[in-house]
């Protein structure tokens, strides 16, 4: 009796510490446009960048080298405040691992 | 060997080649200076150890030197910088510094959307450097003393907030190596009762992984403190602060490059002879900036040291 506990125990042990499989997201990922409400706004004026995506659990991040990018996820706003051609762009990911990226450029005007 | 004359001039030569040295950028936090006034070298098998927490903060736009009105969309700006140095007399003329900052918060508060911020919290970058005493007279109470160091980040990552990268302006780090070079000069009379002295400093970096290269900057203060009552010593610094523009992609980037003298008015307390506790005060007497950048409203620091021998 001892040594069969003993089995079932050893046996739980490696049944509980099974290595969960990587989830594969078989929802279909796209990356569809990046757009702005104006991609010549004024000093100081914002505007609105959205990501069109098709896909779940995707995650958004947003890269750019001068001013500043306001709120996150899917759809945020851009400012600056001075005069300058600023490339935004955005990186989604989906729970898989997958990137898909997208750059706009965003002219500031004097 | 130095006369006294010749040191007198050597002040007066350091003065007059005083330079400058600013941390501001378009919508900056801007970027601390030490409040330690423990810059030359300390006595053989001492060991300084040295804190300080400094709260600072920019809430108006300047363009050069006028003050723009209800420009941009940044309210106000600030930080709260924690630091700790140590330093440790390895001979009677050497010394050996490292020291490291972490930034609290580094914060831009939005006027729209409002109350709206963005917070960039983290280590800065620590620097290890050594000093050498080119000239040093006990009897006297005379020193100069000439030092370099390096400077190295404890990241070269951009930090994200929400998976939005932080502006340049209130990242922590500039992520980057650099170089510093120190110059410091001191004569104090009737016992250590009046001091001046002056500390010049000097930082290079070179460019990020992001092909982002802060400029130059150079920090020249002057210092005057006197003894008020035993233990209480209250100090006096005008401090030049420049800072080169910065360069992205080797180009010169916008709203970069600043030229504050800063007015620095601070009271030390001596306890037992051990502990020092000083309390500082920065206003901006003079400000110009390149381009359109936030400027320095005030900051506020707070210094704790404490020296021991551990000969």
């Amino acid at each position: 009796m001892k040594y069969i506990l003993l089995v079932l125990a050893v046996l739980l042990v490696f049944v509980s510490c099974k290595k969960k499989e990587a989830e594969v997201n078989d929802e279909p990922f796209e990356f569809i446009s990046l757009t702005a409400s104006d991609t010549f706004p004024s000093i100081n004026e914002y505007t609105t960048l959205t990501a069109t995506t098709k896909g779940s659990d995707l995650t958004y991040t947003w890269n750019y080298h001068a001013g500043v990018v306001v709120g996150s996820g899917a759809v945020v706003q851009f400012v600056l405040c001075h005069s300058e051609r600023v490339d935004v762009t955005c990186d989604v990911s989906n729970s898989s691992g997958q990137v898909l990226s997208k750059t706009i450029q965003i002219d500031v005007k004097p | 060997m130095l006369n006294l004359n010749s040191t007198s001039f050597a002040f007066l030569l350091i003065l007059l080649f005083s330079g400058k040295a600013s941390f501001s950028q378009c919508c900056s936090a801007g970027s601390p200076v030490g409040a330690s006034t423990n810059v030359g070298v300390l006595d053989k098998g001492i060991l300084n150890i040295n804190s300080f927490y400094r709260y600072s903060q920019h809430n108006n736009y300047f363009q050069g030197k006028d003050e723009l009105k209800d420009f941009g969309y940044i309210d106000y700006t600030f930080f709260n910088y924690i630091s700790l140095m140590s330093g440790y007399g390895i001979t009677y003329k050497t010394t050996i510094e490292a020291d490291m900052g972490f930034f609290i918060n580094k914060t831009q508060k939005f006027k729209l959307p409002p109350g709206y911020e963005l917070k960039g919290t983290g280590f800065s970058s620590g620097t290890v450097s050594i000093k050498r005493a080119l000239f040093k007279n006990t009897e006297k109470n005379t020193e100069i003393t000439g030092g370099a160091g390096i400077r190295f980040p404890f990241s070269t990552e951009s930090k994200y907030y929400n998976n939005v990268l932080l502006p340049v302006e209130i990242q922590p780090s500039t992520g980057s190596f650099g170089g510093i070079l120190h110059l410091f000069a001191a004569k104090s009379w009737h016992n250590n009762e009046r001091r001046l002295f002056t500390y010049n400093r000097f930082e290079y970096n070179l460019e990020n992984k992001n092909n982002y290269q802060y400029g130059w900057a150079l920090i020249n203060s002057v210092f005057y403190s006197h003894k008020i009552i035993k233990n209480l010593i209250a100090a006096g610094e005008i401090r030049n602060e420049t800072r080169q523009y910065d360069l992205r992609n080797k180009a010169r980037a916008a709203n970069t490059g600043s030229h504050v003298i800063v007015f620095s008015p601070r009271i030390m307390y001596s306890i037992a002879g051990k502990w020092t506790i000083s309390l500082l005060y920065d206003t901006p007497v003079y400000r110009f900036y390149s381009g359109r950048q936030m400027g320095l409203y005030q900051s506020v620091a707070f210094n704790f040291s404490r020296q021991v021998n551990i000969k």
